[in-house]
């Protein structure tokens, strides 16, 4: 039972994220590479307000989905508008890009650190055989009540008949006085929220690191060379000592950390701090 | 001198892979992000025996060459079964499936900790002469990319990129021709990865993710998509830019975004200038 809960709040988040993905593709016919980043935009923002500032969670919670739903805004008019038009490929190019100058964005400000929303012990809840936070209890029912009401919206309402008529043909829904640019920003803006609202959950339930969506990684450099100073958020590998004759003195490290001189027992051990990274 | 001969072996070193990349997604308008996971594949195949097993390096070079050829065939295969947008997706999990395997599979792959000592050959222990042997190799595969991108199977990549159905009509054969530009792309990655982890003295998983076809990606848009010598030369500015911020005198904490910054603003400056290049509408009548 504890695992079915487990996967509730997991497939809750999941669903959230994804549902706004699945709403953009099926809109637009564009994928939204930069998602995860959202996702880390609103949960970060909401930290920053009730962390930072000060600020009740609620309107944190609030100034997160704004900033989520703001970013969103951008992102349509700068990465994918422009572009969609010409060919749906391009904005998955664009917003890859995006997500590399996000993720550049959030390690800047923020760091590598993992920020929790709500710091402190949580209140755990006992159902039956089954023990939950009650965040996690607020997060799976906030995850029903939103995607049900979107789909309502969706499947019975005049708008969401008019966002259906504008996936199957935006052009036909336009000659019929619909404003295909106005919705197609609409579910693009509330693919947004939606992932704001992911990232929110998952500050408050856990803790947000950019280390599953950092792009900086690039090769490492060879032994006889200056080391990289990178901060990729995956994991750092600063290593600070230079050697002149590479070859011989990495011929210690392939049996393990004990055998291996200090620099390089460093570089080992970044290695395997995260093997499951990526 | 030292910055200079380094960064220009890696660029040289990374001449056939890119090359091959921009055969297929440059020039085949193939939108297939899967190309570390032929040089995943085809690194590991040349290394684990040879380093791990004691092997002799040519039946290395021969599990590399198999390995790469299956991989390079998976992606050219699901290129047939799959919409464009579908294998961009399928190419990236595919990459992030081998490199789950080789992170997990540990009792093979070492997993994280990679595979250390891996001496370069004699005559090439310098850097000096390991970068003039990277770059005998880089003119010697421009030289045959030159010869196919101007022969008969470069114009029949291009006709299947702008309109399949009609150059299928022709008597081109988009089968033949996607598996051959895949295996060249694999053939590519696998001569960039055999001399890579040599010139590190290691070979480990986290040189292989996703961000180095990011990187390729954007050197190939940079460089005009499908454009030869376009591609070459925005290689080594770029690998130059890249190499050069460490130089910078800022913090470490800075440098890694800093970084990620330049290179998305410069990924969407290329793209924003070639939307009309990068997958060009049909041509119409």
């Amino acid at each position: 039972m504890q695992l079915l809960a487990n996967a509730l709040i997991a497939g809750s988040l999941a669903a959230l994220i994804a549902g706004g993905l699945a709403l953009v593709y099926g809109t637009l016919g564009v994928f939204n590479l930069a998602l995860g980043q959202m996702v880390l935009i609103g949960g970060y923002a909401t930290w920053w307000l009730h962390q930072s500032l000060g600020l009740p969670l609620l309107l944190s919670v609030l100034g997160g989905v704004g900033t989520g739903a703001v970013v969103s805004w951008l992102t349509f008019g700068i990465f994918v508008r422009p572009f969609y038009k010409l060919h749906r490929f391009l904005p998955l190019v664009t917003t890859i890009a995006l997500s590399m100058l996000l993720d550049g964005v959030i390690l800047l400000l923020f760091g590598t650190s993992p920020r929790s929303i709500i710091t402190g012990s949580k209140t755990m809840v006992g159902i039956g055989s089954v023990l939950m936070s009650v965040e996690q209890i607020v997060l799976i029912a906030l995850t029903i009540a939103l995607l049900f009401s979107f789909a309502y919206v969706l499947h019975s309402t005049a708008f969401g008949r008019k966002i259906r008529a504008v996936v199957q043909h935006d052009y036909a829904a336009m000659s019929l006085g619909i404003n295909a640019l106005f919705l197609h920003r609409f579910v693009f803006i509330m693919s947004g929220v939606f992932a704001a609202l992911g990232g929110i959950f998952i500050g408050i339930d856990t803790s947000l690191s950019p280390r599953s969506h950092s792009v900086s990684r690039s090769r490492r450099t060879p032994p006889s060379l200056p080391a990289a100073k990178e901060t990729s958020g995956v994991r750092f590998c600063l290593r600070t000592s230079s050697r002149s004759s590479s070859s011989s003195s990495l011929a210690s490290t392939g049996s393990g950390l004990s055998t291996c001189p200090p620099a390089t027992s460093r570089r080992l051990r970044c290695f395997s701090s995260s093997p499951s990274s990526s | 001198m030292e910055f200079f001969l380094h960064t220009l072996a890696h660029a040289f070193m990374a001449i056939p892979t890119i090359l091959g990349y921009n055969l297929v997604f440059g020039k085949g308008k193939i939108l297939h992000f899967g190309q570390e996971a032929i040089a995943l594949a085809a690194v590991y195949a040349v290394w684990v025996p040879v380093m791990l097993h004691g092997a002799p390096l040519g039946v290395g070079i021969v599990f590399g060459i198999v390995a790469a050829v299956v991989m390079a065939l998976v992606l050219a295969w699901l290129s047939f079964r799959l919409d464009a947008d579908g294998l961009g997706v399928m190419s990236i999990a595919l990459h992030l499936a081998a490199l789950a395997v080789v992170l997990n599979w540990q009792s093979v792959t070492r997993g994280a900790l990679g595979i250390p000592r891996i001496a370069r050959p004699a005559g090439m222990e310098d850097l000096q002469s390991f970068t003039i042997v990277m770059a005998v190799v880089a003119v010697l595969w421009i030289i045959g990319m030159y010869w196919l991108d101007r022969g008969p199977f470069g114009r029949a990549l291009v006709a299947l990129s702008e309109h399949s159905w009609h150059a299928e009509a022709l008597g081109i054969r988009r089968r033949r021709i996607h598996t051959i530009a895949f295996l060249i792309t694999g053939m590519g990655a696998l001569v960039t990865n055999f001399f890579f982890p040599m010139y590190l003295h290691l070979l480990s998983p986290s040189d292989f993710g996703f961000p180095i076809t990011i990187f390729f990606v954007t050197i190939i848009v940079a460089g005009g998509p499908g454009s030869l010598w376009g591609v070459i030369c925005a290689t080594f500015l770029l690998f130059f830019l890249r190499e050069g911020m460490r130089l910078l005198p800022l913090p470490a904490d800075m440098l890694g975004p800093l970084r990620l910054m330049i290179f998305s603003t410069i990924l969407f400056v290329a793209v924003w200038f070639r939307r009309k290049q990068i997958f060009p509408k049909q041509r119409e009548v």
